[in-house]
């Protein structure tokens, strides 16, 4: 019954009718051309920053200073400015972070820190970085105790960690700002890709053009995206004050624009049963509801429904 | 092959525009990939989703139907047999839609459909047999009697 060669690859018979259709529908086959990517990138809502678009080049292009493949232990290190030390040792040309060191950066100063094969860690004035982890082809991790870094991976996901006090940040494949103080206080900027912050076995994903604050002792709050309203902002912030979270709550609610399911999605597991159905009835007016997700399913948390509704908002972003 | 599967719903002169749309959402988030051997039918449900996306946001409004374009503009006789065609494709179950359209339209055999799609061999036969046998009958083809 489904014995149709010449349908299924063009095998003899030809049948003719098949034949007929494949020149009728010629006209509309598509035509591969150049990637206009002004007027794409004017289309998407999250276009690529030009800054981090040249550095995926430079990446791609192979410079032999993003490239450790083979390299035995450790990351290569390079002042940028300023003085630099790896536990007491300033650091000089050639220097590398080994496993168990600690990189800590002066007033002023900057250090890179190439990470194996995967990518480039810039690491600003007064921070401690240290190396805990770091297995050829697999894991990579470090600990940023406090300061700031910029990080550009281009690994798979999950391969490269940064451990601070506040919460684990996984790679997704990025770029990302990432800074905290002492107590574990800090926030995350994404500018490229996707990070998740993990604590406890809650994750935060945070998609490129958004934030997200990390409270010492608490973990990663929910996302919101930088252009949302800062009426919103300051709004996320104030949830985790549990005096003014009520209220801050109906601030999100009334802020959130259609881009903004992203924080409100987050905040569904956070809130109490009353005020979830609040968040609920407001996503579903600004992105609506996925087939096979519905409110009861919501409100109970149920896992897949979340996941759905998840894969459908993400869509717009 | 994501021509193809944008085909299935959205207008034609929306589907070149579309197609780079779905690879720059796909590069903002291969990172989310995490097996590179399902990265095509990865790339097919994100196209699915697109023409889904795009179906459901515009089904409300006033469709612009693909023969108006047609007879806006100076097309000729292929093109308008090309669109009549496509639109009784379009009214087929969705489960041959998009068979039929990568193997008529953009030319896929079976075994590269199944290997894009990531749906077995058997069911991409057995899509394209039921789909076409479809097909026929609202076009009206003559059947092959073997």
């Amino acid at each position: 019954m489904t014995d149709d060669p010449y349908l299924w690859n063009r095998s003899d018979p030809i049948d003719p009718d098949v034949e007929r259709l494949e020149r009728t529908l010629a006209p509309l086959r598509y035509r591969a051309r150049s990637l206009d990517l002004s007027r794409a990138l004017a289309r998407s809502r999250a276009p690529l920053r030009p800054l981090a678009v040249a550095a995926l080049v430079a990446l791609a292009a192979g410079t032999t200073w993003l490239i450790f493949r083979g390299e035995p232990t450790g990351f290569g290190v390079e002042t940028l400015a300023g003085v630099s030390m790896i536990d007491d040792t300033p650091i000089r040309h050639g220097s590398r972070l080994e496993v168990g060191s600690w990189l800590q950066t002066g007033e002023g100063a900057a250090v890179v820190v190439r990470i194996a094969d995967l990518g480039v860690v810039t690491v600003h004035a007064n921070s401690r970085l240290g190396l805990l982890e770091s297995r050829a082809g697999a894991v990579q991790r470090l600990g940023l105790h406090h300061g700031r870094i910029e990080a550009l991976i281009t690994a798979p996901p999950r391969l490269f960690f940064v451990n601070t006090p506040s919460a684990v940040a996984v790679d997704l494949g990025c770029a990302y700002v990432l800074a905290v103080d002492e107590a574990g206080a800090g926030m995350l900027e994404v500018t490229l890709g996707w990070v998740a912050l993990e604590r406890d076995g809650r994750a935060v994903t945070v998609p490129q053009g958004a934030t997200c604050r990390l409270y010492a002792g608490r973990g990663p709050g929910a996302p919101w995206f930088t252009d949302a309203a800062p009426a919103l902002q300051t709004a996320v912030d104030r949830l985790e004050k549990p005096a003014d979270a009520d209220h801050a709550l109906d601030v999100v609610l009334a802020e959130a624009r259609p881009r903004d399911a992203l924080t409100l999605w987050h905040l569904l597991a956070r809130v109490t049963d009353t005020r979830r159905l609040d968040l609920i009835g407001r996503l579903v007016e600004l992105v609506g509801l996925p087939p096979g997700v519905t409110v009861d399913g919501v409100m109970d948390l149920d896992a897949s429904m979340l996941a759905a509704w998840w894969a459908d908002i993400e869509l717009d972003w | 092959m994501v021509h193809g599967m944008l085909l299935t719903r959205v207008p034609v002169q929306e589907a070149d525009d579309l197609v780079q749309d779905v690879f720059l959402h796909a590069l903002s988030k291969l990172g989310r990939l995490r097996d590179p051997e399902a990265f095509g039918p990865w790339l097919a449900a994100i196209a699915r989703s697109f023409s889904v996306r795009y179906h459901r946001r515009h089904r409300r409004s006033a469709d612009l139907p693909d023969d108006v374009a047609v007879h806006g503009s100076l097309e000729t006789h292929d093109a308008c047999e090309a669109h009549r065609v496509l639109a009784a494709i379009r009214a087929l179950p969705d489960t041959y839609r998009a068979t039929l359209v990568l193997r008529l339209v953009e030319g896929l055999t079976g075994p590269q459909i199944a290997a894009c799609t990531g749906l077995t061999p058997g069911s991409v036969r057995v899509n394209l047999h039921r789909g076409m046998g479809l097909l026929r009958a609202r076009l009206q083809c003559p059947q092959d009697e073997s």
